[in-house]
């Protein structure tokens, strides 16, 4: 039965990839106009990029399209550019490549999103079981309360109220960038100061605006599991309340928690992209927000590719762990 | 006789309602003896669960009004929540109504046994904890194996010998079972108040049994109460009560019996409220 | 009469819902009127001195082309509300239609519906919305709801696919099928007004995370570059580097107007949902 389960969504998983891509082929082949031509209008209208060797930018994009050859052979060599991870050059900073380009923001993405993530999934679910849990004292629920209205709120306007705050008004932290200006990576303690540094104030944003949502997921999980005839039994059983909350309450609560995890990979992922803007953070996000800005049409195409395929991915990896930790899916597939 | 296990007197439980307070249990009176088997019977609603739930102080919403409860001569009313908690499973315990779904999905029945345990401060060497909840099982019919189990991989019947496992874990004087066999089939009831009744006899523990089903209670409770809007109409030894009922709704009861020894029984059941849910 | 008094004192006792509507009604009061009120040439670049802090003649200051916040937040409201119920709307309505086809038909269609839903709701909105943005020669108000209802529309196929699946087994639905009701006659009379708190719930979620998608694409600078949305305001807030230069009240009130107008759903949407449970456990 687990065999069936993963099948279907490994089945899942290749669909995201396959729309994913062929979304990306297709997108500016449907627009009117050569692609090309627009592409490189819009490029040089805007003024953006050091257009240093156009022949070779058009020779670039020539070869990227193969616009003279059939549709389906330019669908395949599509997807064979793809699965070697060539996306192409970037046109702004010319030769170069994009998926390098991407590799160098994707450290940044990852730690801050992962971090931030984790942290609020942590605290958001504890606080929501609390503020579902009789005799947990009525600030919880209060405090709860209030975390929750700013769950509703886009990540990045918290972080542009933070940034405001505590970099401009109180220069406690740094208004931006990855790390302290000058200082290239690597394990050593002053590196990874001023990386955390940096990262504070962004991840404190997405922290501030996700604790809420996972509190009230969370508080309505475990309303209804208190709700079970085990909860009652468990009472009965003159088991400690501590016990209770957490391995029969928490315990069954956080499964579908972490389904949602997995269901709002995208979300978190779309709204960290903001944030990294507001804050220059040298993620993936800003990078697309630099591409925008410079209309560097392959990096983003590249950066579209890569987010879609890596939540995909990671959606798998969830839904691979979920059985794990809920016996009764193993059984009975889902 | 000697002093009773438990014992109930005058008990009120009212649930406070939109439309004002409702008195679930009036003014009910009953006491056991040790080993007894006290079976409570009536309709859904009647408040015979009500009383069970009051008596474990695990009442959602409901509050008990008046009256005193007396376990093995100590006034409960007075006790402190903490001290109730202790006393749970240790001295009165319970078997759930709804087997199928008493037991915590994600933890090994093993473990939900071994809860009891250590959260009751029973200490056992290393490895012997797993023998003791064996053994446990076994007094159920059920393998030793099944402690590593989880409960979506037993049967109903299975899940609920579990939960009378469980009941008699610290051998407690008194255990009530509240419709314990509801949601089985017939074949599995039989065996399953079999069961209990054996582990019953063998610890010496007095029952209150609930349930609607006059005809099985009759087979297992030595007395028995009759239980009808909230009121304890009826209590006497099972022989009594049948062959002498004195209360309109005992008679309503024992006559929609479709009983072998009691003949011209099958009459059509009487209408307006009749039978129990 | 009776029933109105019933949903006022079920308002009441919603709080939630009850702050919810009085905040989303406040802002769309706002956003109707405010525009009668202000002298539109105020919003444009270069009308009054740029970069005044808030003063007697500029309530919320000027932004750094010179425009008067206030006339600029007033206008944008209206804007960024239409591309928001736009977008609500078309998706709501695709939603509803693929939920109750799901639902209804089965079989094969439905696995194809419920796949594509399932991957839509994997690949994040943003992604493919920067893609479709980015190959968009000029964005306006009209199109940016398009895009994002394109993308909105999985919350409502879900919901209103498995309260079809369940209303389809109830008894009255049972009944008129016996009684020779098909198809469409089916679901408009006996499934569709069954489905209407449902419906209802839908649009306020599928309207809040259509505004999600908006402000996050014009903050990326995809949106209308020559209208006036509240997403736009903050866009150039941070294309001038307002946050640095601390010009709060360029990009403060904006924050303001669209968190109230998030809380405003949110609120709305607990509310709804609390009502719509009861509604279904007590029936």
């Amino acid at each position: 039965m687990y065999l069936s389960y993963v099948s279907r969504r490994f089945g899942i998983m290749l669909l995201v990839v396959f729309f994913a891509v062929t979304i990306n082929f297709a997108l500016p082949r449907m627009m009117p106009g050569d692609p090309i031509e627009s592409q490189l209008n819009q490029l040089l209208a805007s003024g953006g990029g050091a257009v240093g060797d156009v022949g070779a930018m058009v020779e670039s994009y020539r070869a990227r399209f193969g616009l003279d050859q059939p549709i389906w052979q330019q669908y395949l060599a599509y997807w064979q550019s793809v699965f070697r991870l060539d996306l192409g050059s970037s046109l702004t900073n010319y030769p170069e490549r994009v998926s390098d380009a991407i590799l160098g923001g994707l450290p940044w993405t990852l730690g801050l999103l992962g971090f931030a993530t984790l942290i609020s999934f942590a605290i958001g679910t504890l606080l929501g079981g609390l503020m579902g849990w009789p005799r947990a004292p009525r600030a919880v629920r209060g405090f709860g309360s209030a975390v929750a209205l700013l769950s509703s709120v886009p990540y990045f306007l918290i972080g542009m109220i933070l940034l405001y705050l505590f970099a401009i008004v109180f220069r406690i932290f740094p208004a931006g960038g990855g790390m302290p200006f000058g200082m290239s990576p690597g394990l050593n303690w002053p590196a990874i100061q001023g990386i955390l540094w940096h990262g504070t104030l962004p991840a404190l944003a997405i922290i501030i605006a996700e604790v809420g949502a996972w509190a009230l997921g969370m508080r309505g999980m475990m309303v209804s599991v208190l709700g079970e005839d085990y909860i009652t039994l468990a009472d009965a059983k003159g088991l400690k309340p501590k016990r209770i909350f957490l391995w029969y309450g928490m315990r069954n609560a956080l499964l579908p928690q972490l389904t949602k995890l997995a269901l709002s990979l995208g979300h978190i992922a779309s709204g960290a992209i903001l944030v990294e803007v507001i804050f220059s953070y040298p993620g993936i996000g800003f990078r697309l927000y630099q591409a925008i800005q410079s209309k560097d049409y392959f990096v983003i195409q590249g950066i579209v590719l890569l987010l879609s395929v890596s939540i995909a991915i990671a959606m798998f990896i969830l839904d691979l762990i979920y059985p794990l930790i809920d016996p009764r899916i193993t059984a009975k597939g889902k | 006789m000697s002093s009773p296990v438990l014992e109930i007197r005058n008990l009120d439980v009212t649930y406070p309602t939109a439309r004002g307070p409702f008195q679930a249990v009036k003014d009910v009176s009953f006491s056991l003896g040790p080993g007894e088997r006290f079976g409570l019977v009536g309709e859904s609603g009647s408040g015979k669960s009500t009383t069970i739930l009051a008596l474990m102080r695990m009442l959602r919403g409901g509050l008990v009004t008046g009256g005193e409860l007396l376990l093995n001569g100590r006034d409960l009313t007075k006790m402190t929540n903490a001290q109730y908690r202790a006393l749970r499973f240790a001295e009165m315990s319970l078997v759930p109504q709804g087997a199928m779904s008493s037991l915590n999905p994600v933890l090994r029945i093993g473990r939900q046994i071994a809860d009891i345990f250590e959260d009751h401060g029973v200490r056992h060497a290393p490895g012997e904890r797993n023998r003791a909840i064996g053994e446990l099982l076994q007094r159920v019919g059920l393998e030793p194996a099944v402690q590593n189990r989880f409960p979506h991989q037993l049967s109903g019947g299975m899940k609920q010998r579990v939960c009378i496992a469980m009941s008699i874990a610290l051998r407690p004087s008194l255990i009530l079972a509240d419709e314990p066999t509801s949601a089985l089939d017939v074949m599995v009831q039989k065996q399953v108040l079999g069961t209990l009744g054996r582990v019953q006899r063998e610890l010496g523990a007095a029952v209150v049994l609930i349930g609607h089903d006059m005809a099985l209670m009759a087979h297992f409770v030595s007395r028995i109460g009759v239980m009808y809007r909230g009121e304890l109409v009826e209590i006497g030894p099972v022989k009594k009560v049948f062959s002498a009922p004195e209360h309109p709704y005992t008679r309503m009861l024992i006559e929609s019996l479709p009983s072998f020894d009691r003949v011209g029984a099958f009459r059509l059941a009487p209408p307006a409220g009749a039978g129990g849910a | 009469m009776d029933r109105f008094l019933f949903a006022a004192a079920g308002l009441y006792r919603n709080k939630s819902l009850l702050f919810g509507l009085l905040i989303l009604t406040t802002i769309v009061l706002v956003a109707l009127i405010g525009p009668l009120l202000v002298d539109g040439t105020l919003s444009r670049v270069g009308a009054t001195v740029p970069r005044q802090p808030p003063s007697g003649a500029h309530w919320l200051g000027t932004d750094a082309q010179g425009r008067d916040m206030l006339t600029v937040l007033i206008l944008a409201m209206p804007q960024t509300l239409k591309i928001g119920l736009a977008a609500g709307l078309i998706s709501l309505s695709a939603g509803v239609a693929l939920g109750l086809i799901a639902g209804f038909v089965g079989g094969f269609i439905d696995t194809v519906i419920r796949l594509a839903s399932d991957v839509m709701m994997t690949i994040p909105g943003i992604a493919i919305l920067v893609l479709v943005a980015s190959n968009v020669r000029e964005m306006t108000v009209e199109l940016m709801a398009v895009i994002v209802a394109s993308l909105s529309w999985m919350v409502a196929t879900r919901t209103i696919r498995a309260q079809t699946l369940s209303l389809r087994e109830r008894g009255y639905v049972q009944i008129a099928r016996l009684n020779g009701s098909t198809g469409l006659k089916l679901i408009f009379v006996e499934v569709l007004p069954n489905l209407l708190p449902f419906i209802a719930a839908s649009f306020v979620i599928t309207v809040s995370s259509a505004m999600l998608a908006t402000i996050g694409l014009e903050a990326l600078g995809l949106g209308p570059q020559n209208e006036l949305t509240l997403g736009m305001t903050i866009y150039w807030s941070q294309f001038y580097g307002a946050i640095i230069r601390g010009m709060w009240w360029w990009w403060g009130p904006p924050i303001v107007a669209i968190s109230l107008i998030f809380i405003g759903l949110m609120l709305t949407s607990a509310g709804m949902d609390s009502f719509v449970n009861k509604r279904a456990g007590t029936s």
